[in-house]
């Protein structure tokens, strides 16, 4: 696969990344699972996405006035938006971490293209 | 496998006709790697915000302005707790570093004789770090040279022996790797870290 090949797959990917959210479950990811286990909708926001050699770095912002209160332990990138499926691509866990009204919260997810 | 490059192979390792022999001529599989996450917070202090109860409260926010914070690090999580720097990018390159994290050639790590890359926080916050094992992929040059170290507590840096699990003396919640050359000039592809 060429790098410019490569390159294409991260464009394609990065078009389909619309938004990202967080919930509350901490279990473990597994491989079957759709999406977050526990999403807290009022944290939906839409992304940035920043573009590099085969490289997608997701940014994503929830700020301080929405879904306060909630300690979140996972979060995920998604398609999502009027009248489409929503696809969640990933769900990544952590240890909780409370969201207050003084903070925002901002996710950095990087996606590499690589042949191997 | 051609049929001439498969005799050849053959021939070589005097394997017999009906043996199975995969040789990998090229990296022809292609992934999407789901890298590593961080997440940080931003402390508004008295900066107004719209929509903030507490945070658009004229006479008591400040519009326009306010001592809101930078950036600070939460997490940094990874899928299976394995660590996968493919030298695309500087997320997580130390400023400390004096060897060509990916600057050069984009996706390689060329290490000159007293040269030093180093990592900054590749898992942070989320657990407790036990041990960790790194592998590393040369394009040239070779492990003979190098001197691997990791800390798992950001302050004690600990030898590793390559693709040898080391369990950290002093343990923590912040790991960082640290590569020294100390000899001929190597060039890294990727390194994987797995940790627990």
């Amino acid at each position: 696969m060429l790098i410019v090949g490569l390159n294409k797959i991260r464009d394609l990917h990065a078009v389909g990344i619309t938004s990202a959210w967080l919930g509350t479950d901490g279990t473990l990811p597994v491989e079957s699972q759709t999406g977050l286990q526990t999403a807290i909708y009022g944290s939906v926001q839409g992304v940035t996405i920043t573009t590099s050699q085969q490289t997608n770095l997701v940014e994503y912002t929830c700020n301080s006035a929405i879904a306060t209160s909630n300690t979140f332990r996972e979060f995920s990138t998604m398609y999502s938006g009027a009248g489409i499926t929503t696809i969640e691509y990933n769900r990544r866990t952590f240890t909780g971490l409370l969201h207050e009204d003084n903070d925002d919260i901002v996710v950095k997810q990087l996606f590499y293209y690589m042949n191997l | 496998m051609t049929e001439y490059d498969s005799v050849k192979v053959k021939d070589q390792l005097g394997r017999p006709e009906d043996k199975g022999l995969m040789v990998k001529r090229f990296k022809d599989n292609v992934y999407i790697v789901d890298g590593p996450g961080a997440i940080y917070t931003v402390s508004l202090g008295t900066a107004f915000v719209i929509g903030n109860p507490t945070k658009a409260v004229l006479g008591t926010n400040t519009l326009g302005a306010g001592n809101s914070s930078g950036n600070v690090l939460q997490r940094v999580v990874n899928n299976n707790n394995l660590y996968f720097e493919p030298f695309l990018v500087t997320n997580f390159r130390d400023a400390i570093t004096s060897a060509d994290w990916g600057i050069t050639t984009v996706g390689l790590l060329e290490i000159a004789n007293a040269e030093v890359a180093q990592s900054g926080s590749i898992a942070y916050g989320d657990q407790t770090i036990n041990y960790a094992t790194i592998n590393i992929f040369f394009l040239s040059g070779s492990i003979s040279t190098l001197t691997i170290e990791a800390t798992a507590d950001s302050t004690n840096w600990e030898t590793l022996t390559l693709t040898k699990p080391h369990t950290f003396t002093n343990k923590g919640t912040n790991l960082k790797f640290k590569l020294t050359n100390t000899g001929t000039a190597v060039q890294i592809e990727y390194i994987t870290i797995e940790y627990n």
